[in-house]
Order: C-alpha cells, then sequence, then structure tokens
C-alpha cells in the first residue's frame, strides 16, 4: 500500500496491512543496538495466530479481535461498534469524560500541532497513521456519520469516506494501543482538544461494549480465565 | 442596491447566528461536570504554575487555604489569545498564517464596535468625540483588517490544499470555511477601496438595522460585502470554526479546572445524582444488567461477577 495514507484507507483491503513496520526509518537507538544488523529480529506470529485473529494494521496485535465467519457476524459486531458509539456520547454511560470528549471531536482544526509532539509518531519513522490525528479523525468521522442526529446528511461536508465495516473497528481497536496516553499531544494542542482522550475513549468503547481490552503488562502474567480464552482478554484472579 | 433588501437579509441572518450560537454556547455548558484527568501547567497555580506543579503537592492541601493566581491565568489568556502562543511554541509554519488571519478578524471585531457604537450615538444626537479621526482612521483600520485576514486564509487554504501534512485532516468543510472568509476578507477591501466615506455608510447601515429603517440605497460593493458578512456569520456557528468559544471551555474547565470535590458541596450534590444513572454498557465484566446504576458496577466485587 501507498505510504500516502488517507484517513479512508482505514476501512479497505482487510486482507493487507494498512501499513508495514521498516526498522530502518525508526529513531535509532543508541549502542549496543544502533545496527540493526545485529538488533534481535522481531517475532513473527504464527500461521495459526494469522488464520484466527486480524492483524491487518501494522503486522502488530495488541487485542486479538476475531475475523467474522461471515457477513451476519460481521454485522453483529459492527452493530454493537455503534451502539457503543452511542453510549459513549450518553450522559447515563459516560458523564465522566463527556464535555472534555465532545469538545475534542468537534473542535479540532487539523492543524497537526500534536503530531510534532508525539513520541510514537516521531519515533515511529513519522508514519502517517501513527499521528494522533489519524485515530481521531477517522473514529470523528464515524461518530459524526453513525451516532449523531442528522449525520449521515452532513457526512459529505464532514468526510464521509470512512466505510463503517469490521477492518475498520479492528484497525482502530489496535491503533487506540499504538499510543500510551502521555497525552503530550493535549499539552501544546492550541485549542485544547485531547487526543490522548479520544485514544482513551476508543479503548473504553472496545472494553466496555465489545469486552475487548488489554490489561495493563504488569497483569498479563496472572492466570487467563477460560471463559476469555481465545478472546484475547484477561482476567485478574484475586 | 436597495436597502430593505439588504437589512431585511441581514436580520434573517444574524437571527440564524444569534440563535445556533446561543444554543451550541449552551449544550458545551450544560455537558455534566466531568472528572479531571491532570495536565500541566495549570497557569493559575501560584508560584508552581511555572514548572507545571500543583497545590496537590502541599502536605494536607485539605487544611491549607488554596492560592492562585488569577494574573498569570490573564497573562497566559492574553499572550494565547493575542498572539496564539501555543502555535507560535509548536507550530511556527502554521502560526505565520493563522496570526495574520485571527489578528485581522480581531482588528475587524473592534472596527465593527467602533462602528456599531457610533452609530447608536449618532442615533442618539450624542456627542462623537474623535469622529473625524474615526473617518480617516476606520477605513485603515478596516483595510489593514481584511488585508491580514485575507493573506492569512490564502495561506491557510493553500497549505490545507497542498500540505501532505494536513491534507489528511482536512474535510470539504475546511476549504468551505476557509473560502468563504477569503470572500469576505476580499469583498471587505474591495468595499473599503471604493466606497467614498466607508465609515459613515456603515454607521448608517447600523442605525437602519436598529431603527428597522428599509429606505434607501446602499452602495453595491458596501451591501454585498455585508450580505457576505451576513451569510459567515450565519454559518460560523454550526462549524468547527465556533472554536474561539469552544477553547474558553477547553481551557477553562477542563484543562485548568482543578477545584478539588468539596464534601457537602454542589459538585458532590451533582455526582451523587450522575451516579444514580443506569448503565447499559454490555460487555459481561461490568455486569450491568440494565437495572444497575454507576455505584452498584463500581462498588461490586470482581470476584463475585466471574462466579
Amino acid at each position: 500500500m501507498s505510504e500516502k495514507i488517507r484517513v479512508k484507507d482505514i476501512g479497505k483491503n482487510p486482507d493487507q496491512n494498512l501499513t508495514t513496520v521498516d526498522p530502518a526509518k525508526l529513531i535509532p537507538l543508541p549502542p549496543p543496538y544502533d545496527k540493526i544488523e545485529d538488533q534481535p529480529e522481531w517475532k513473527k506470529l504464527s500461521e495459526g495466530a494469522l488464520e484466527s485473529m486480524v492483524c491487518n494494521l501494522d503486522g502488530f496485535v495488541a487485542l486479538s479481535l476475531p475475523k467474522p465467519e461471515n457477513k451476519k457476524e460481521e454485522k453483529k459486531y459492527v452493530d454493537q461498534f455503534v451502539e457503543g458509539l452511542k453510549k459513549l456520547l450518553s450522559k447515563e454511560n459516560n458523564w465522566t469524560f463527556l464535555q472534555p470528549l465532545m469538545l475534542s471531536l468537534e473542535y479540532c482544526v487539523g492543524c497537526q500541532t500534536c503530531s510534532d509532539a508525539c513520541h510514537i509518531y516521531e519515533a515511529g519513522g513519522e508514519n502517517e497513521i501513527y499521528r494522533p490525528t489519524y485515530r481521531s479523525e477517522a473514529f470523528r468521522r464515524l461518530v459524526n456519520r453513525y451516532a449523531k442526529p442528522g449525520g449521515k446528511f452532513t457526512a459529505a461536508l464532514n468526510g464521509a469516506d470512512v466505510d463503517l465495516n469490521w477492518t475498520t473497528i479492528t484497525r482502530l481497536a489496535e491503533l487506540a494501543y499504538r499510543c500510551n496516553l502521555c497525552r503530550r499531544c493535549a499539552q501544546v494542542c492550541p485549542i485544547g482538544v485531547d487526543n490522548g482522550l479520544i485514544t482513551h475513549e476508543i479503548r473504553k468503547l472496545f472494553s466496555q461494549e465489545l469486552g475487548r481490552y488489554r490489561p495493563p503488562a504488569r497483569c498479563r502474567f496472572f492466570h487467563r480465565d477460560e471463559r476469555y480464552r481465545g478472546k484475547g482478554q484477561h482476567r485478574i484472579h484475586r | 442596491m436597495s436597502a430593505s433588501v439588504v437589512i431585511l437579509l441581514l436580520y434573517f441572518l444574524l437571527a440564524i447566528m444569534v440563535v445556533t450560537f446561543t444554543v451550541r454556547t449552551i449544550r458545551i455548558a450544560k455537558y455534566p461536570v466531568h472528572l479531571r484527568w491532570e495536565l500541566s501547567p495549570v497557569p493559575h497555580e501560584k508560584g508552581r504554575g511555572a514548572y507545571g506543579g500543583s497545590y496537590l503537592e502541599e502536605f494536607e492541601w485539605w487544611k491549607k487555604p488554596r492560592e492562585k493566581s488569577l494574573v498569570n491565568e490573564l497573562i497566559y489568556m492574553f499572550k494565547e489569545i493575542v498572539f496564539l502562543k501555543a502555535l507560535w511554541e509548536h507550530n511556527r509554519k502554521m502560526w505565520y498564517f493563522s496570526f495574520p488571519f485571527h489578528f485581522g478578524l480581531y482588528i475587524l471585531f473592534v472596527m465593527a464596535v467602533v462602528v456599531v457604537l457610533g452609530g447608536i450615538s449618532g442615533l442618539l444626537n450624542l456627542p462623537q468625540p474623535g469622529l473625524g479621526l474615526l473617518r480617516t482612521g476606520a477605513p485603515l483600520l478596516a483595510g489593514t483588517g481584511y488585508i491580514l485576514g485575507g493573506i492569512g486564509a490564502l495561506g491557510l487554504f493553500v497549505g490545507r490544499l497542498f500540505s501532505q501534512r494536513l491534507k489528511p485532516v482536512t474535510t470539504p468543510a475546511s476549504f468551505i470555511n476557509l473560502a468563504l472568509l477569503l470572500t469576505f476578507f476580499i469583498s471587505g477591501v474591495y468595499a473599503v477601496a471604493v466606497v467614498s466615506d466607508f465609515p459613515h455608510e456603515m454607521a448608517v447601515v447600523v442605525q437602519n438595522l436598529i431603527t428597522v429603517n428599509l429606505s434607501g440605497e446602499i452602495a453595491a460593493p458596501l451591501a454585498i460585502h455585508l450580505i457576505v458578512a451576513g451569510v459567515f456569520l450565519a454559518y460560523l456557528p454550526f462549524t468547527q470554526m465556533m472554536h474561539f468559544v469552544a477553547k474558553y471551555f477547553t481551557y477553562h474547565e477542563v484543562r485548568w479546572d482543578d477545584e478539588p470535590l468539596e464534601v457537602g458541596g454542589k459538585m458532590e450534590a451533582e455526582i451523587q445524582e450522575l451516579l444514580q444513572q443506569t448503565v447499559t454498557w454490555a460487555a459481561p465484566h461490568l455486569g450491568a444488567d440494565g437495572k444497575k446504576n454507576w455505584v452498584d458496577i463500581a462498588t461490586a466485587s470482581p470476584s463475585e461477577e466471574i462466579e
């Protein structure tokens, strides 16, 4: 796929990675890791894993999301996502961050000031999809079209080009884990938009509506809950 | 051009602006209280704002009076509003166009206030000190505002058209916004250049608007400019250009709102009410069955949910 990745590409070509990570383009590491050829090779996903779960963002997987068996199953997942979008924008289910979320979704002017402050984007080879605005913009376009009254009528103005399908949704979920919520982006934003918060809210949607989440690293060593085995979910047993 | 057409059209467009502007502002203001997710610096933190500190550093801070600096906050706001400090520091390339664009708009706002006040004082037969100065100064002020704004808007438009950095997040609405603004600035420059006694003509329009006087004629270049300005003002509250209002909330109610919860206070009462709402998130680990509220879910033992 071309390096000039557009926001709408997030929903296209489900069988290809949206991008690839080239170690030569990453920020150089200090010795003894300064020579790429001396670095240990990245672990690749097994054939079995690739067959059972979605891996089409950048070749890495943070959430093991399933591949739908058929169109009906894909529709079920998509409907769950849309339902989650609406809950995210509701006072009943998300009063805790509703005002900052709505301000961040509605008033970003797309100046890209946040990109230069993002260490993931800077160190990650300035890959378009790692910009703080990439996931936010894809999410914003989905919210504008599918979760707001009259969204379908104003969609042409707001960018109606992001397809609502399992490819978009799973890539968005993965992208929410290409950010460590440091919020340097929010700190430098002239408007006060918080792309870190948008990422946080995308994770919340997946966790609280679709039951898909990635526990903090320290919890991953705990026993895996049998009920969630194979769904990429872990449970902390106390 | 007949004044009646222009005046009636302006009433209609200004009514749309006032209603949508008010509705949208109230909607932002009425969102429920939210949790604080700390982000530094908070300039009103007296003695600590400069290094990103907060009152939370203080031992048993709740027993001590809060020390705030309104002056620090006002200085920060002045630099940000007038000079776009954040953009200057973090996105210099865009500042070169964004600053003249915004500064041009500020000049025009000042000019509009002066013209409206001049119109009102003329109606009330009040003495108008400095009228002569205004007559010569207003076209200069307006011309500067239109030219600065136009240069900025053109630069931002071209940037969005060609910059690989800006293109991905640019929507058709962004181009429409800038094109409309560009039309406004160009029509303004033209009106200032060709309409003789521009400030007087503007004051007459203001007086006609106030007194609902539909008689007379308005010079065509000025009439066109006023209609473009009206269309822009009516369109503005529907767009992200309302960010000048949103920015008040993103700074004062989100970034800088570090008021702690006071037991028995207004915030606690509001939160207690919000916690009574029923949660309907569907993921099984939450255990939201459509009956449980926030308190029920937050206080449930995770081990109980598993069983």
